[in-house]
């Protein structure tokens, strides 16, 4: 049976006055008829009227119902029925008829749902929606398609002024000189070269303590300029490259197209790294979910403006079977969610290539389809974490056969892989970006693995 | 030099300063022979960067890693357990991962490895985290330590080994105190020894502190050592052996004591107070001050000084009264102040329970300082007991004296007592300021017992209040959560 623990249950809650009502019904004495089973919880909850209110919960979901008036959802008696739940308080029971009728009726409800709030997440991203008449969404994707266009050319001429100038000059320019540029291209409506310009301007800036910048920054300039030329001879494109090359500019899709139309997965998806962003203003979840059986990886990736819920993903560090859609164009896909089967069991040993070499072989294949793909998620099993010499030094993983790549030392990562390990060989799994190798999840031999986030 | 490191180098000077390399035959081929402009090495730089990244593979490496970490025999704690601390890690809830390791040590688990680093960081941080840490660091902690610099500290801090007794004649003062201290606690006699034979020797700042040093393992055995040190030429060493010899109720000390009070004090059907008329040789060699502070009369400071020298259970045998009635029959004669201030000396020397309460329970007109330092004298049980007696008293606020974890005694009184404050239907109508009570939570928030863990309908709480109450409940649900975790199977 799903669990849930107490903060889950008041993260839920609409408002900050919802969860402390439903810590307040959270009390046995307020609930004459309690009980759960496997897939759902239910109690009648005497409130102010005469009737008691009848308030269940999908414990798959967390979709709940409850006969009250309220309109907040989930309402206080949900949440305080939920609470009870956590604390062990509810007790195993025969699912009573009311229950049972309003979870059959749950599964065409959720697939609405998910359409909805995709849609909702989607307009926060400023995807074009597509809307009813054919004639005027050709004149706007008409509209949008020629200021790219000119943006493109400006970006253009910025990058050969950059190439004359010299990547040197180009370092010690201030975050403004950047950001006019990004400012510039979010203004044509092709975001995705907004950020790649602000990564360089990331890269300039950190230019003095990593030795590899110019490195870092022609790579990154040779992806814009293979994006600006792409874009120009796009009608030339074999299919899946231009959409990959559309969804790099900037153009994305709602996710209800993808959620109807997308190419979908069954699999057991392990979730094996996971970054999450609470400070943006526009805050964000990322997981790389690695399929058991199809051998996929893809991403998931959500978005949520201020005040809204972050559609949750898949459960981090566990394995779980669902249903995902693919968003056409970028690799690895991204993906969205369309059933979670279960609610996730432990993670298990991880699997992974036998070595670096046979692990980053994918590279090229990525690549031929999507020229701009600059993080590939990798798992490798059996290697040994080499911490540097000294400070500033490089930390290194090398495999069975004896080879190594060097792993980013930005955050804490390597000091708990490297105190996971204990000196041992360790399965990783993480992201390569062409440089370096990031660690997002470990495991010792013969031990489940966990996230290192 | 491959070409891509060449046209990296041409990069950073520019176009405009450098040449492009000649690309190699399988660049060449794909990319149209462009202009030596910027232009140029733009069309360059996103095919070689391209084909850089299609074709990179890992570099040998003969480099040595770090031997093993010796083998850790404690499991693992359960995965939820694991999870729990690594969310307390990122909320950055110091308290609560310190609470964490110390339920940690009941369970003889070892710590989740790969949330050790973050851990060695905080404690470099944290103290409490720190103490609980470094018995439960295993032999991963030193391993790990030894890498980094900043975690030096670690790699001893497993090893407490018996201290070395051959360098108490040249250690420096704090290490021979604690040297003291160390010995004290394990064997008594050997440390008693230790002082006794550098005594001649020893300046007086050495033996003021060796003196105070034997409290730890006080017994009869050192009475002849005390007192000779009673017997020193300075004033602040024969005070630190006579506050000692006053703790050993059967010592020559405490029987002159008794004697010089019983002088003093007679008990009839009333009190019979005879205070000492000055202080005779005697007296000041047991460390009776001749000299009052200013406005304070020379018998009164005598008796009370007389009173207090007494042993605390000595004084009830005595009398044949219990505490609360001896104060009683004291109140009426002229002496009252000097007497009950002499025997609140005593019971807090002694630490005697029933004259302290007696002490506690006179009424007062609000809450001095002296009654939280009785209370803080009360051993911690019965401190608890005379709290939850008492949850209406003034003096509960006292309660921020009990550290964490309150008992189920002290826990279960605290609970109904904040039941009763935040909910203004209740008896008490907000008696008490919102400040106050906000304190009241946020200690019990850290410190409650979490089964004790107040139930009330938040619609119920003050409004002014509910905040507080519900960021309350939300960390009393995480550590009752905590001990739920870590009782659950561990893992391998």
């Amino acid at each position: 049976m799903p669990t849930y623990r107490r903060e889950q249950v008041l993260a839920m809650a609409p408002d900050a006055a919802a969860a402390r009502a439903g810590q307040g019904q959270a009390v046995l004495v307020k609930w004459p008829v309690l009980g759960h089973d496997e897939q759902a919880a239910w109690g009648e909850c005497q409130g102010s009227g005469a009737a008691p209110y009848r308030c269940q919960a999908a414990l798959a979901d967390g979709a709940v119902r409850c006969s009250c008036p309220s309109r907040k959802v989930p309402c206080k008696h949900a949440i305080g029925l939920l609470l009870l739940l956590a604390d062990g308080k509810v007790p195993a029971a025969a699912c009573p008829p009311w229950v049972t009728e309003w979870l059959a009726d749950q599964a065409g409800r959720q697939a609405r749902q998910a359409a909805r709030a995709a849609r909702a997440a989607g307009a926060a991203q400023g995807e074009v929606s597509a809307g009813p008449d054919p004639l005027a969404r050709e004149r706007r994707a008409a509209s949008r398609e020629s200021k790219v266009d000119a943006g493109v050319d400006e970006l253009r001429r910025w990058l050969g002024d950059l190439a004359r100038g010299g990547l040197a000059a180009a370092q010690s320019q201030p975050w403004e000189w950047w950001d006019r540029v990004a400012r510039r291209m979010i203004d044509a409506q092709a975001r995705g070269l907004a950020n790649r310009v602000r990564r360089l301007a990331v890269i300039a800036a950190a230019g003095g303590h990593r030795p590899d910048w110019p490195e870092r920054m022609l790579d990154e300039i040779g992806a814009l300029h293979l994006l600006c030329e792409a874009w120009t001879r796009r009608d030339a494109l074999p299919a899946p490259t231009a959409e990959a090359l559309r969804s790099r500019i900037g153009f994305t899709l709602a996710a209800a197209d993808v959620s109807q139309s997308g190419r979908r997965i069954t699999d057991t998806w392990a979730v094996l790294g996971q970054r999450q962003d609470d400070e943006s203003q526009v805050r964000s979840l990322q997981q790389w979910l690695y399929g058991e059986r199809s051998g996929e990886v893809v991403s998931y990736l959500a978005f949520a403006v201020a005040g809204q819920p972050l559609e949750p993903g898949l459960p981090p560090g566990a394995r779980t079977e669902a249903t995902v859609a693919l968003y056409p164009g970028s690799l690895p896909h991204r993906v969205l969610i369309a059933e979670q089967q279960d609610r996730g069991r432990p993670l298990g040993p991880l699997l992974g290539a036998g070595s670096w070499d046979e692990a980053l072989s994918s590279a090229a294949e990525v690549l031929a389809l999507d020229p701009w793909a600059d993080v590939l998620p990798l798992a490798v099993r059996s290697v040994t974490v080499l911490p540097a010499g000294g400070v500033g030094g490089t930390w290194m993983l090398r495999d069975n056969a004896g080879r190594a790549v060097s792993m980013r030392t930005t955050g804490p990562g390597q000091w708990r892989l490297l105190a996971l390990s204990g000196g041992a060989p360790v399965d990783v799994a993480g992201e390569w970006d062409g440089f370096a190798f990031t660690p997002q999840a470990g495991a010792r031999a013969g031990r489940d693995g966990q996230l290192l986030e | 030099m491959t070409f891509w490191t060449d046209l990296v180098d041409a990069a950073v000077l520019g176009t405009g300063r450098a040449v492009l390399p000649a690309p190699p035959p399988s660049i060449e081929g794909l990319s149209a022979p462009g202009p030596p402009d910027g232009a140029g090495l733009l069309r360059l730089a996103a095919v070689a960067s391209r084909a850089r990244r299609a074709c990179h593979s890992a570099a040998a490496s003969d480099l040595t890693g770090p031997a093993q970490a010796p083998p850790d025999d404690r499991p693992g704690v359960s995965v939820n357990a694991r999870l729990r601390l690594v969310s307390l890690l990122a909320d950055e809830q110091q308290e609560l991962v310190a609470e964490w390791l110390r339920l940690l040590a009941g369970t003889g688990c070892r710590p989740p490895e790969a949330r050790v680093p973050d851990l060695l960081w905080r404690a470099a941080d944290s103290q409490q985290i720190r103490e609980a840490l470094i018995p439960l660091l295993g032999p991963l902690g030193p391993w790990l330590a030894a890498m980094n610099p900043r975690w030096e500290w670690a790699i001893a801090a497993g090893e407490t080994g018996p201290p070395d007794l051959g360098t108490w004649t040249t250690a420096s003062h704090r290490a021979r105190r604690e040297m003291l201290d160390q010995v004290r606690r394990t064997d008594p006699i050997v440390g008693r020894d230790l002082v006794a034979a550098t005594w001649q020797g020893d300046p007086p700042r050495d033996r003021t502190a060796f003196i105070a040093g034997l409290e730890a393992g006080l017994s009869a055995d050192d009475e002849p050592l005390l007192e000779r040190a009673l017997a020193d030429s300075r004033g602040e060493v024969r005070q630190a052996a006579a506050d000692l010899l006053a703790k050993l109720p059967g010592s020559a000390f405490s029987k002159r004591a008794a004697a010089r009070a019983a002088a003093a004090v007679q008990v009839r059907e009333a009190l019979v107070v005879t205070p000492p008329a000055e202080a005779t040789k005697e007296m000041i060699a047991d460390g009776i001050d001749s000299r009052p502070p200013r406005g304070t009369g020379l018998q009164g400071w005598l008796l009370r000084q007389v009173a207090a020298a007494a042993p605390a259970a000595w004084w009830t045998d005595y009398a044949g009264l219990a505490p609360a009635d001896l104060l009683a029959i004291a109140a009426t004669t002229p002496w009252a102040t000097e007497l009950e201030n002499g025997w609140t000396e005593c019971a807090m020397r002694d630490a005697h329970v029933p004259w302290l309460t007696a002490l506690l329970d006179r009424p007062r007109r609000q809450v001095d300082e002296m009654a939280t330092v009785l209370l803080k004298a009360l051993p911690a049980a019965d401190r608890d007991n005379w709290l939850a007696a008492h949850p209406d008293s003034q003096l509960f606020a006292a309660i921020e004296l009990a550290p964490a974890p309150w008992s189920a005694t002290l826990s279960a009184a605290a609970s109904d007592r904040i039941v009763a404050l935040v909910n203004p239907g209740g008896q008490e109508r907000l008696s008490a300021s919102h400040t106050r009570v906000r304190r009241l939570l946020r200690l019990a928030a850290a410190r409650l017992d979490p089964p004790a863990m107040p139930e009330l309908d938040p619609a119920e709480v003050h409004p002014q209040l509910a905040n507080a109450w519900a960021a309350m409940m939300n960390t009393l649900s995480i550590r009752a959560a905590m001990r739920r975790e870590l009782a659950e199977e561990p893992t391998p």
